[in-house]
């Protein structure tokens, strides 16, 4: 599952008009990007350029160390240059999921299908990478130019792999660029998708379009689509009295905190878990004056807001069952009480409500004996549909 | 930097005075202050605009030893993320009889491109 513990994604051939599309999405989403590029200055000079644009830092460099400073890679090159590029990176990719995203267009024919002799550009990647990464086919059919662009692309993304946690985080990756991600079962089906990609392009000529693509029809309603298997399990079984929340958990708050509350500013503030509910998380920090350099008496409460901030952040999470980027568009706090010195504050927010884009937290921080230090209200907006 | 609880790093923000004379907060980036990979955490940034209306109010009303304002209510509008650089921080109060409301924005790279704004309400005296 995507989090925001998914390390930096590498974007092979990240200069090309497919890679710096996948880019740009990623990056939007406020994911970590390293594009790679044969030519490591080219590569830099396009990341300098998507940093400017898009205010989240990308960084290039060579294929090579772009696929081994990364934990997931997409390769974005044409079906001539794939086989090279992957006996390139087979070496650091062991264990990785590598999201491929060829197409066997042969030039000049390339309104025809022209699978190779392995049967597929999955098929020849299998050879070489075989059993090394978790290979993963997806993106075929998807233009580069409406990628490009920051509209809404009308195709799915069909996703293709033996390795069902590989299929998943494509189809949450393919979700955050703002697509709609299909799971299309194993490796070998990708075949389909990838002759497909020649009668898309006939079709583009044909009608004189730019950028046709393909739906997937009679599938429920993107809102639902887009829930985590566990949260559907539970929607479908919204009336057994005895769904418990452990069986909507595809996010777990505990050890979400375990792993990321330890690091950066949340560390240094020392927040911790305490308790969730089904839509609610509790967290608790020592309350930490802020002193401004030349003036020792206390004046701030930034632990407190983070704090708050923080519970909230995790309560939307845990009411979606699954992590989705988002950004804290406002914070409300109506100040009860001044924060009395050391001691530990609590703090719990309930999500409340939950929309596609935006999500409605409330939640208040008190001390220990129930003293109430503060009432929330804050609004949070999901980051991965441009 | 801090008189704080030894073992909490506190952000370490210094005032400073830029060309036009104006008092301005400074928060300089250090690594115990990222948030999501490549960010400076939100939380930072909101602690330095609510020192900075602390900071302004206090110095509107002068340290004489009356209680100071106590703030009300805040309300943060987050408007882009914070990269991994210094922030400033700039307070303007706007002094009424029993409330004064400051405001305060954050920027780093162009004060005409903030991170952050903050409002707050101050019950005085």
């Amino acid at each position: 599952m995507l989090s925001p513990e998914t390390g930096p994604i590498a974007v092979i051939g990240g200069t090309g008009a497919l890679g710096g599309g996948i880019a740009r999405r990623l990056l939007r989403a406020r994911l970590e990007v390293i594009l790679g590029s044969r030519d490591a200055a080219r590569a830099s000079a396009a990341a300098a350029q998507l940093t400017e644009e898009i205010g989240s830092p990308a960084r290039g460099t060579d294929n090579l160390s772009a696929a081994r400073d990364a934990d997931i890679v997409v390769v974005a090159v044409p079906f001539a240059s794939q086989s090279a590029t992957l006996t390139e990176l087979a070496p650091v990719v062991e264990g990785k999921i590598v999201i491929d995203t060829t197409v066997p267009l042969i030039p000049p024919r390339v309104t025809r299908v022209q699978l190779p002799p392995e049967g597929s550009a999955a098929g020849v990647a299998q050879k070489i990478l075989g059993g090394r990464a978790r290979q993963v086919f997806a993106f075929h059919n998807v233009s580069a130019k409406k990628l490009a662009g920051e509209g809404p692309v009308d195709c799915d993304v069909l996703v293709f792999s033996d390795d069902k946690g590989a299929r998943e985080l494509t189809i949450d990756l393919a979700n955050a660029c703002g697509l709609r991600g299909v799971d299309g079962g194993a490796l070998v089906n990708s075949a389909a998708a990838e002759a497909l990609t020649s009668v898309l392009i006939w079709i583009n000529k044909t009608y004189a379009v730019e950028g046709a693509g393909i739906r997937i029809t009679g599938l429920r309603p993107p809102s639902e689509l887009n829930m985590s298997r566990d949260e559907r399990r539970h929607d479908s079984q919204r009336d057994a009295p005895e769904a418990s929340s452990v069986d909507r958990a595809g996010f777990d708050p505990a050890r979400f905190c375990r792993r990321f509350l330890s690091q950066g500013y949340n560390g240094s503030l020392q927040l911790r878990y305490v308790s969730n509910g089904d839509d609610c998380v509790v967290l608790a920090a020592p309350s930490q004056p802020e002193l401004l350099e030349t003036n020792d008496e206390m004046v701030a409460d930034g632990a407190l807001i983070t704090l708050l901030d923080m519970t909230g952040t995790l309560a939307v999470w845990t009411r979606l069952g699954r992590f989705r980027p988002h950004a804290t568009l406002d914070l409300r706090i109506d100040h009860l009480a001044a924060i009395p010195p050391d001691t530990e504050i609590s703090s719990s927010a309930e999500c409340y409500h939950l929309t596609q884009r935006i999500a409605y937290v409330r939640g208040q921080a008190s001390t220990g004996d129930g003293t109430l230090i503060a009432m929330l209200a804050a609004t949070y907006a999901f980051t991965d549909q441009p | 930097v801090s008189q704080s609880s030894p073992n909490t790093p506190a952000m370490g923000v210094r005032i400073s005075v830029d060309p036009e004379g104006r008092e301005l907060l400074l928060l300089s980036f250090a690594p115990h202050l990222r948030g999501r990979p490549g960010f400076l955490h939100g939380g930072a940034i909101a602690g330095l605009l609510s020192l900075a209306c602390d900071h302004a109010i206090r110095k509107e009303t002068g340290s004489s030893g009356a209680t100071p304002p106590r703030c009300l209510t805040s309300s943060f509008q987050f408007l882009r993320g914070g990269r991994e650089q210094d922030v400033h921080a700039l307070a303007t109060v706007q002094r009424g009889r029993a409330i004064s409301t400051v405001s305060a924005a954050a920027w780093q790279n162009s004060e005409s491109k903030p991170v952050a704004v903050l409002t707050r309400k101050y019950l005085m005296g």
